[in-house]
């Protein structure tokens, strides 16, 4: 009893240090200052692009990513089959987004879809497979060796544009920043940049589903009943145990491709940490009932999750209001105009929660381009976008967004801001001549040049 | 006798063991089949017991191999059963592939014929469709199992053609009418577990006489198909050297790029190549370029040609390739005056990450 309350008392009293701890002071928050002339807002498919070209250029660049890795949805939403880089036998995309596919393609091994052959209705056969891990690895060495501070965890909370530069404050793990930049590059996605400076934004009523990328397996597919499969699932729609649209109504498909680019995760929006946390429940939970369905099954009794990436895969939210919009009609009859800096090409592919998904293709030789103006908010100075924000109608928008033309805008509109900087006027300002050649310096692809 | 003549007796002598072992393809056999991409005479066959996750776990692989040996086709018997409204009649198809996989073609013998629904035996042009089908590797019947080809309720595993529902409505353009399980049953055959066993079979014929007659193939994807097969290896084929040169400058973007992706940093080491492929620099676009900038920054040796060619061009390049050659001949030593005098003017550029690297370059030398 005595030895006890010694004990306690001791422990009462004295610190509870261990062999070799230190005590330390409560953790504050750093503050930094940070003098840059680009801030890229983004690390993903466009961001690194933008950030990449503007190093080259030889200026100071800052690139904030709020997640852990660069590459975005090719690597955190694990869609690295990005596309597409060649249309009818031509490449259309080129420049730095093309160099990073090059060298992960050659560093893994792979080969290259045969571009030669059109690709028909299988839009898919030209994308490219990337390894995502090291695709995001080489893309991070590329942004050092450009010269990029890379700055992970970190989000823009407030911009504001004093006479001929941003002020730029910023909160991360443990770090509160204020950045000073010349230009900012939005490349979010979400426009997540050009709301926090306060510019206008588009969004649709209803947006398109996001996906969460997965593989399962521990079935031999060829040897499932399909009939009494899809018996099964509607009966568990109709008892309200699975949503059909999570799967766009397609068990033996979810079945057949062991998951991937399957999910459909209504209002998926990456914006916000906290839409993003409820998208990324959203698409997990889906998961599991249908993981817990396809158990009960015969011939599915062992199906397991193999691989499932740590976020949802977000198509559509904010797009800007920009000096042009571009439309459907732009789109799918490949208008070019005087300030097209880059090439799209891919159908129109509105994933709708309802209906599943049915791409539209182009027509024979049809290339859509895209304009300047549609990458820079109405009303706003020192400051473009790159990526899927874009100015756009929904439908055209739905084809603008994947990668390799997001790889276009985000080398154009890193030229566009870093021309702006050395002649002290806003990207709008620039010389559309001299734009479009020096996106050609850098490797890029020119529509009409 | 003149090789000439040992051709024709060579031919007579194949058509004699063809026929002794069954494969003479004798008249009234229905028969279609593309080109090979060796057509010599058939000297020896061989027989590969085959592990597959098909109906059948194993089965017999034919190689037909000419009198040195080299890989001119496979074959295999597909002894499989169609049925017709709980009728069924053996099926006995012979499929053909070339030696780099690609489908061939197919052959009935023996009054050996396809049907369709009702026993209605196929016509010639259905004949041609089906085998149409069967020549493009890129159909959706590909990714489809047979079991979603028709609208089974019951005995989705027991070999039924289209009597027991219709047709799935997106493949309908891809099979013939009333015989889907026919042409999907060929198509998973033709493109599934076999196209891998003959292509990994294949590489134990990797002698130079059997590239060199790929390479000289007509079929653009057998080109394809054997430089990524040689890919890294090319100093093993000196025969095919010439040939991969002037397929890199090909305008065909695909037989250039795997042309160019055959060479290895090794292979740059070899003067005459590098000079040579160099020399086509200019009318690349910049992926390609930097495909060959990447080769040179591997070689041990660059070349004096490829200095001055370097030298000649490079306030014309891209920027990103100006920084890789910079880089070059840091990693080179490279002393020579113009490319000094270069570095020396990059250095004055208002791009300080390019001014950076030119004077890094410079100051090497400068201390080396």
């Amino acid at each position: 009893m005595i030895t006890k309350m010694g004990a306690l008392s001791v422990g009462i009293t004295a610190p509870h240090l261990s062999h070799g701890d230190v005590r330390s002071e409560p953790y504050k928050i750093r503050k930094r200052k940070v003098e840059t002339d680009v801030l890229v807002v983004g690390g993903g498919t466009a961001g690194v692009v933008a950030a990449i070209q503007a190093g080259r250029a030889g200026h100071s660049v800052t690139l904030l990513e709020c997640q852990s890795q660069l590459g975005g949805t090719t690597s955190t939403a694990g869609v690295a089959f990005p596309g597409i880089f060649f249309a009818w036998g031509k490449q259309i995309i080129s420049g730095i987004g093309w160099e990073m596919v090059q060298e992960a393609v050659a560093l893994n091994g792979d080969s290259l879809p045969n571009f030669s052959i059109p690709h028909g209705r299988q839009h898919w056969r030209h994308q490219v497979r990337l390894n995502g891990p090291l695709y995001s690895i080489i893309i991070e060495q590329k942004c050092i060796e450009a010269g990029v501070q890379i700055r992970f965890y970190e989000t823009p909370t407030s911009m504001v544009f004093k006479k001929d530069h941003w002020l730029v404050e910023t909160v991360g793990k443990g770090i509160h920043a204020e950045i000073k930049c010349k230009q900012i590059i939005d490349c979010s996605g979400n426009a997540y940049a050009a709301a926090v400076a306060g510019f206008d934004l588009l969004r649709e009523k209803e947006t398109q589903p996001g996906t969460l990328m997965f593989q399962i397996g521990g079935y031999d597919f060829e040897k499932l009943d399909l009939e009494m499969i899809k018996e099964e699932y509607e009966k568990a729609i109709k008892n309200g145990e699975l949503v059909r649209a999570e799967m766009r109504g397609n068990i033996v498909g979810l079945l057949k491709n062991a998951g991937d680019n399957i999910q459909h995760i209504a209002e998926a929006d990456s914006t916000t940490s906290e839409s993003h946390t409820m998208a990324n429940i959203r698409g997990r939970e889906s998961l599991l009932k249908h993981l817990k369905f396809l158990r009960r099954l015969p011939g599915c009794e062992n199906t397991k999750i193999i691989e499932m990436r740590t976020e949802t895969g977000v198509r559509e939210t904010y797009r800007i209001d920009g000096l042009y919009k571009i439309t459907h009609e732009d789109y799918v009859s490949g208008k070019v105009f005087d300030d097209s800096v880059s090439y799209s090409y891919y159908p129109i592919d509105l994933h709708i929660i309802e209906h599943g998904v049915t791409p539209k293709h182009l027509t024979d030789g049809v290339v859509a381009t895209v304009p300047l103006r549609a990458l820079i908010p109405k009303n706003s100075r020192n400051f473009i976008v790159a990526g899927r924000c874009l100015s756009s109608d929904r439908l055209a928008n739905s084809a603008l967004r994947v990668q390799a033309s997001c790889m276009g805008m985000g080398q154009a509109a890193a030229v566009a801001s870093v021309l702006a900087i050395q002649k002290g006027i806003s990207p709008a300002e620039v010389p559309i001549e001299e734009i479009k050649s020096t996106i050609k310096k850098y490797g890029g692809i020119v529509p009409g040049a | 006798m003149n090789a000439f003549q040992c051709y024709y007796i060579g031919i007579i002598c194949s058509y004699i063991f063809m026929y002794l072992t069954g494969s003479f393809p004798i008249e009234q056999n229905i028969r279609y089949v593309h080109d090979k991409s060796i057509e010599l005479p058939v000297k020896q066959i061989y027989k590969e017991i085959i592990e597959l996750e098909e109906e059948y776990s194993t089965d017999t692989l034919y190689l037909c191999l000419s009198d040195t040996g080299i890989p001119l086709y496979f074959y295999r018997d597909i002894i499989t059963s169609v049925c017709f409204d709980n009728v069924c009649r053996p099926l006995d198809v012979k499929l053909l592939w070339n030696p780099t996989g690609r489908y061939l073609g197919f052959e009935l013998e023996n009054d050996e014929f396809l049907s369709k629904y009702e026993h209605e035996p196929f016509t010639n042009e259905e004949y041609i469709k089906l085998h149409n089908i069967l020549s493009n590797p890129n159909l959706p019947l590909g990714n489809v199992s047979f079991n979603e080809v028709v609208k089974t309720s019951s005995n989705i595993a027991q070999g039924i053609d289209g009597i027991s529902g219709a047709t799935s409505k997106d493949l309908s353009d891809y099979v013939v009418e009333g015989a889907a399980y026919t042409t999907h049953k060929m198509y998973k055959i033709i493109y599934g577990q076999t196209q891998d066993i003959i292509r990994e079979l294949t590489h134990q014929f990797k002698g130079p006489d059997f590239i060199n007659l790929l390479m000289n193939s007509e079929n653009f994807y057998d080109k394809i198909w054997t430089m990524e097969f040689i890919r890294g290896q090319l100093k093993l084929y000196p025969e095919v050297k010439s040939q991969i040169i002037e397929l890199i400058s090909s305008d065909n973007y695909s037989l250039s790029e795997k042309a160019i992706n055959v060479l290895i940093a090794e292979d740059f080491e070899n003067e005459e190549l590098q000079v040579t492929v160099m020399g086509n620099f200019k009318k690349f676009d910049y992926g390609r370029r930097n495909w060959l900038i990447q080769l040179l920054k591997d070689t041990k040796t660059i070349a004096p040609e490829t200095i001055n060619y370097l030298n000649s061009e490079i306030f014309d390049m891209e920027i990103p390739l100006v920084v890789e050659i910079l880089k070059i001949y840091k990693k080179n030593k490279i002393k020579n005056e113009t490319s000094l005098q270069i570095a020396t003017k990059l250095a004055e550029s208002t791009n300080a990450y390019l001014s950076g690297l030119a004077n890094d370059y410079l100051v090497f030398v400068k201390d080396n």
